[in-house]
């Protein structure tokens, strides 16, 4: 009996399975990574605590520390301040740069620490 | 590490190490049946003919799937419209002509028939080269800019 075709149909059959797993769990793997990536990106929740306020030359203030529930997908995401501007105060802040609502706030992406705030009209700088 | 550095990271590591090593698969695969189909003695010369370039055929066709997949990995911070690289639609066609023309070669084996069977892996050939621009030019760009794009 010749098994010289039954061997090339066995490791056809073999690689053609294993190119099957492979492809189909990678496929779902890419678009898993994929998703995990492109969704960090966006802010659902912020949360802002150890919130104090205050008054200096009849301008109230507060000062904040920032806590996301995201990573930032990379460094210099922005976010918009006005979707959580009800802790934001207008006027000077002692711990960070004057953050009014609607700024921009540029985040660290490890700390969440604000690096640097800007109003709309200067995003052309950062761009 | 940061979530969305660690998916980049798996992204590219199947980019540069499991597509590859799945192309390897596939041709392994093919020319196993393709070496099956010559020696086998179930099968005419003409039949073990068309049944090879058919398998040769349809690895083309996964390579195809292979470059849409590579695209998708490569290219993590952009979106990417798969739909609209319009190549789907041609793919299928090519398909239903080869099967064609494979039915017609089994019933009147001639030499033209086998050749134009060929010419149609070759246009799948030239497809499968031009799925990755037409992917590339649907992509929009994501990070860092995707916030700012989203709220002007």
């Amino acid at each position: 009996m010749n098994i010289t075709p039954y061997i090339f149909l066995c490791v056809g059959s073999i690689f053609t399975l294993l190119y099957a797993f492979i492809t189909i769990f990678g496929w779902s793997k890419t678009r898993k990574n994929r998703r995990l990536f492109q969704n960090n990106g966006y802010i659902s929740e912020l949360n802002l605590y150890n919130i104090e306020s205050g008054t200096v030359s009849n301008q109230t203030y507060k000062t904040f520390s920032l806590q996301a529930n995201h990573f930032f997908s990379a460094e210099g995401d922005l976010i918009d301040v006005s979707k959580f501007n009800t802790y934001i105060a207008e006027g000077e802040s002692s711990t960070y740069p004057s953050i009014k609502s609607g700024d921009l706030i540029l985040l660290n992406k490890n700390t969440l620490e604000i690096t640097y705030a800007f109003t709309l009209p200067n995003l052309s700088n950062y761009r | 590490m940061c979530i969305s550095n660690s998916a980049k990271q798996s992204n590219l590591f199947i980019s540069d190490y499991i597509i590859a090593l799945n192309h390897s698969f596939l041709w392994i695969a093919a020319l196993s049946f393709a070496g099956f189909f010559h020696v086998s003695p179930w099968f005419s010369h003409k039949q073990a003919l068309l049944f090879s370039t058919l398998v040769a055929y349809s690895a083309y066709l996964c390579e195809s799937g292979l470059s849409t997949w590579r695209v998708a990995t490569s290219q993590i911070n952009y979106f990417i419209n798969f739909r609209k690289a319009a190549l789907w639609k041609y793919i299928c066609l090519n398909v239903a002509i080869n099967l064609g023309l494979a039915i017609l070669f089994l019933k009147f084996p001639t030499w033209w028939l086998i050749l134009a069977v060929i010419f149609t892996a070759g246009w799948q050939k030239y497809m499968d080269g031009r799925i990755p621009p037409r992917l590339q030019s649907t992509m929009i760009l994501i990070e860092g800019n995707k916030f700012i794009s989203k709220i002007l």
